[in-house]
C-alpha cells in the first residue's frame, strides 16, 4: 500500500511540473469506477467531439439520454461513474498532475472549495446565458471571488420526515414545530414502545454529521456559526453550537440509537424505512425511498414538513450543500463540455432527470412546473424550506472547509462515544478553524 | 604451452563467468526498471516533497521547510495517538501471526483426513481483496443489523445490541482480527512448506537421543522454519504497518482509530497536504524496510550460522 501511495504521490507531484498533459478519456459510453480498470482503458489522446463525464452514481444519466444528448449536440459523450471520496480523489490527483480527470465531472460544494483554492477548476461564466443564471436556484454558492466555478444541478434542502402510523400509535397528534417538541414526541413514541429509538441523528465520523450539527446550531442559534472574519462564535454556553452539540450528546442512548456512531451516514435512514425509528431530518429526494415498495416497509405512512426550529427560529436549513458540475481546468474541450451543462439546464431535460433519476432540478422555473403538475409529492415543502435557508460562514465558504467539517465530524462523534466533553470537543473544532486559517 | 593453455581456460572461464553475469543482469533487466520507476524514484521524491511546505489550497506558500513536517509528526498530539495505534496493531498482529501460523501448520502437518481441502478453504481469505474483507466483517459487527448481535441476540445473550466498536481498543482489535482472519492462511501454509521440508531423519535421530515431542520441537522445528518465520516476520509486519482498507471500511475518519497510512492518505488527498502526507508516508516506509531489514539480517544470520 505504502508503495502505491508513494508511487500516486510522486506522480501527482511530478506531475505538477508538467503543463499541457493530454486529456484521458474513457473508451466506452458508461462505466463504473470497477469496470473501467477492466473494460475502459484510459488512452492519451481524444477524438474530436468527444467528452468525458465523471460523476457520482446518483447523477449517472441513462445512456438513452447520452445518446440523445449526442444526437442534439453532436458531441459524443463518455460517462464514467465513480463513488463521492473516489471521484474527489480522482479530481485532486489528475489535477495536481496537470491532467484533467474529466472533462467535466460531478462536485459538491465541500471538495469543490478546496479544488477551486488549488486551481483546479475553470470559470464557467461565459457557459450560461443570464437567463439559465438568473433561473438556477443556489448558483451564487458557486461562486469564488465573484466567478462561477460551477453549477448546481441537484438542488435539495432537508426537510423532516415522519412515520404517521408511529405518532398515531403514540398518541402524538401534532407535527413537532421545535426541536423541544421534537424532543416531547420522541419520548412518547418510545414511552409507547412504538420505537425504542425514534429519532436519527448521523454521528459517525463523517463529514455528514458535521452538516447535521451545523445545521442544528443554526436552529438553536439563528445566525451564522462564523462571523465575517472568520471567527467562530459557538464555543460558548448560550450559543447556537453548543446548544446544537448539547442536543446530540444528551439525545444519543434516549430517543437516539447509541448504534449510530458507528452507523455510516449513506444508511443511517435505513431503521426509517424499515419503520424502526420514527423522525428522520434528511434530504426530500427520500420521500421517493419511503414511497418505493422496494426499499421501503413504511410506504404510505410518512409525512414530510419542515425541519423544527427553536425559539429563535421557525426553522432553518443549510443554504449550501448542493450537487453540481464543474469544468476542468486542464480540459481541452470546455466548448463541448459546456454544452454538456447548458443541455443538462435545458428545463425539459432537467425534469425528465429528475423523472428518470430523481434528481431535482435546479431549474427554478422547471422545478416550480413539476410541483405544478403534482409530478414532485412534497414537492412545495422544498421552497418553503429554502427560505430557511442560512449561511454558515458570513464571509462565504472558506477553502479549508473540508478539512474542518471533517475534523468537525471526528470531534462530534468522539464526544458523543464520551471520550470528550462537550467543552473540550468545540474548542478543538474551534482551534481547528483557526489553525486552518494560519 | 602448458602455462598458456591453463592461460586460454582462464580466461575462457572467466569471461563465462562475466558473460553469464551480464546475462543474469540483462534478465533482472525490465524488473529493475520498473523497480526504479514505481519504487526507488518515489521513495526519492516523495522524501523531497515531505521537506516542502507544499498544501495544494495554498499554492502561493510552497516553499522548503527541512524537517518542520517530521518534527509537526513528533509534536502533534493527534498524530501521537496515530502513532500508538499502528505500534498496537504491529506488535498484536506480528505476535499473533508468528504464534497462530505455528500452530496452524502445526496442526495441518501431521496426516489428519482431508487436509488438502483443508488447506484450500484457508486459503480463501488470502484471495480476498482488502476491502471486500472489511466489508464482510463491518457486517458481522454491524450495530444495527449485525450478523454477531443477531446471533447473541437470537441466543438470548443479549437484550439489546451492543456497538462493539464504541472505544478506539475495541475498535483497533477487531482490525487486528481482520487482518489476522485474512493473513494467518498464507502464513501457515508458508511455515507448513517449511515443516515438511525437514527430514524425518533428524526427528529419528532426536529421538534415539532421547528427545520428546517438546524437545523436538524446540531443537529441530523450530530451527528448520526460522527462514520461513523471518517471511511471517516481514509479511504480517509490512500488512500491519500499512494496513488501511479495513480502517477505512470500519471507523471511516475517526480520529482515535487512524493508522499511519489512513492519516497519510487523509492529509495528502482529503486535506491536499502533500508535505505533509508525504513526510508520514516517509515514516511509515522507514518504519516497514527497517523491520523487513531486521528480519532479514537475523534471517541471514540464522543461516551462516547453521550452514557454517
Amino acid at each position: 500500500m505504502i508503495w502505491g501511495f508513494l508511487a500516486v504521490l510522486s506522480l501527482v507531484l511530478v506531475g505538477c511540473r508538467v503543463s499541457n498533459a493530454p486529456v484521458p478519456t474513457t473508451a466506452v459510453s458508461t462505466t463504473t469506477a470497477g469496470e473501467s480498470a477492466i473494460e475502459a482503458p484510459t488512452v492519451e489522446t481524444k477524438s474530436q467531439g468527444t467528452i468525458h463525464y465523471l460523476t457520482y452514481p446518483w447523477s449517472a444519466l441513462p445512456d438513452d439520454m447520452l445518446a440523445r444528448f449526442t444526437d442534439e449536440t453532436g458531441i459524443e459523450i463518455k460517462q464514467e461513474v465513480m463513488g463521492y471520496e473516489e471521484l474527489n480523489t480522482k479530481v485532486t490527483t489528475s489535477s495536481a498532475a496537470q491532467i484533467a480527470p474529466a472533462d467535466v465531472f460531478s462536485t459538491y460544494i465541500v471538495p469543490l472549495a478546496g479544488h477551486v483554492a488549488a486551481g483546479f477548476i475553470e470559470p464557467i461564466d461565459d457557459c450560461l446565458s443570464e437567463e439559465t443564471k438568473q433561473d438556477v436556484l443556489g448558483i451564487d454558492v458557486f461562486k469564488f471571488d465573484d466567478l462561477l466555478m460551477g453549477v448546481p444541478t441537484y438542488y435539495d434542502v432537508a426537510v423532516l420526515l415522519y412515520n404517521k402510523s408511529h405518532m398515531d400509535q403514540a398518541g402524538v397528534i401534532k407535527v413537532p414545530e421545535t426541536m423541544d417538541e421534537l424532543y416531547d414526541a420522541s419520548m412518547k413514541i418510545k414511552e409507547a414502545n412504538v420505537s425504542n429509538y425514534p429519532l436519527i441523528m448521523p454521528l459517525a465520523a463523517q463529514p455528514g454529521t458535521a452538516g447535521r450539527w451545523q445545521l442544528l446550531s443554526l436552529i438553536f442559534g439563528g445566525e451564522p456559526l462564523f462571523d465575517a472574519e472568520l471567527q467562530p462564535h459557538f464555543t460558548a454556553s448560550d450559543s447556537g453550537g453548543y446548544k446544537a452539540m448539547q442536543f446530540l450528546v444528551d439525545t444519543l442512548g434516549v430517543i437516539v440509537d447509541p448504534a449510530m456512531v458507528e452507523v455510516d451516514n449513506t444508511v443511517q435512514g435505513d431503521p426509517f424505512f424499515a419503520g424502526d425509528a420514527s423522525f428522520l431530518i434528511t434530504n426530500i429526494g427520500s420521500l421517493a425511498t419511503a414511497d418505493d415498495p422496494e426499499l421501503s416497509n413504511v410506504v404510505g405512512e410518512i409525512g414530510a414538513a419542515l425541519v423544527p426550529g427553536s425559539d429563535v427560529t421557525r426553522s432553518a436549513a443549510l443554504n449550501f450543500y448542493l450537487d453540481g458540475l464543474a469544468i476542468s481546468k486542464n480540459t481541452e474541450n470546455k466548448e463541448a463540455a459546456c454544452k454538456f451543462i447548458e443541455w443538462w439546464l435545458v428545463p425539459a431535460n432537467a425534469q425528465e432527470i429528475f423523472t428518470r433519476i430523481e434528481v431535482t432540478p435546479t431549474r427554478e422555473g422547471a422545478l416550480r412546473q413539476l410541483i405544478d403538475e403534482g409530478l414532485f409529492p412534497g414537492g412545495e415543502l422544498v421552497f418553503e424550506q429554502s427560505d430557511y435557508g442560512m449561511p454558515v460562514f458570513a464571509a462565504g465558504m472558506p477553502a479549508w472547509f473540508d478539512q474542518w467539517e471533517t475534523d468537525a465530524a471526528s470531534q462530534i462523534n468522539q464526544a458523543a462515544r464520551g471520550n470528550l466533553t462537550i467543552e473540550q470537543a468545540l474548542q478543538n473544532i474551534a482551534n481547528k478553524a483557526l489553525e486552518l486559517q494560519q | 604451452m602448458i602455462k598458456s593453455q591453463n592461460t586460454v581456460a582462464e580466461v575462457q572461464k572467466r569471461s563465462g563467468i562475466v558473460f553469464g553475469k551480464l546475462f543474469a543482469y540483462l534478465l533482472i533487466l525490465p524488473a529493475e526498471l520498473l523497480m526504479i520507476a514505481f519504487l526507488i524514484y518515489p521513495a526519492i521524491a516523495s522524501f523531497e516533497f515531505s521537506l516542502q511546505s507544499y498544501n495544494l489550497t495554498k499554492p502561493d506558500a510552497i516553499k522548503f521547510v527541512g524537517l518542520d513536517n517530521y518534527m509537526r509528526i513528533i509534536q502533534d498530539p493527534a498524530l501521537r495517538i496515530v502513532i500508538f495505534n499502528s505500534t498496537y496493531i504491529l506488535i498484536a498482529t506480528v505476535t499473533l501471526s508468528l504464534v497462530c501460523s505455528i500452530l496452524i501448520a502445526s496442526v495441518l502437518n501431521r496426516s489428519i483426513r482431508g487436509r488438502n481441502l483443508l488447506l484450500a478453504i484457508v486459503i480463501l481469505p488470502w484471495a480476498l481483496p482488502s476491502v471486500v474483507n472489511a466489508l464482510l466483517w463491518t457486517n458481522i459487527f454491524s450495530p444495527l443489523y449485525g450478523a454477531l448481535n443477531g446471533l447473541l441476540y437470537g441466543l438470548g445473550l443479549i437484550d439489546q445490541y451492543i456497538v462493539w466498536t464504541n472505544s478506539s481498543i475495541a475498535t483497533l482489535n477487531i482490525i487486528i482480527l481482520i487482518l489476522l482472519w485474512k493473513t494467518l492462511p498464507i502464513l501457515s501454509v508458508i511455515v507448513l512448506a517449511a515443516m515438511q521440508a525437514i527430514p524425518e531423519d533428524l526427528y529419528e535421530a532426536a529421538r534415539i537421543d532421547g528427545a520428546d515431542t517438546i524437545k523436538c520441537f524446540r531443537y529441530v522445528t523450530i530451527p528448520s522454519i526460522m527462514p520461513s518465520l523471518a517471511i511471517v516476520l516481514s509479511i504480517s509486519s509490512i500488512i500491519s504497518l500499512n494496513v488501511f482498507d479495513e480502517i477505512y471500511v470500519l471507523a471511516r475518519y475517526r480520529s482515535d482509530t487512524r493508522s499511519l497510512a489512513m492519516e497519510a492518505y487523509m492529509q495528502a488527498f482529503r486535506f491536499l497536504d502533500l508535505g505533509f502526507g508525504s513526510a508520514i508516508a516517509y515514516v511509515l516506509l522507514l518504519g516497514g524496510g527497517l523491520a523487513s531489514l531486521a528480519y532479514m539480517r537475523n534471517l541471514f544470520r540464522e543461516i551462516r550460522s547453521s550452514s557454517g
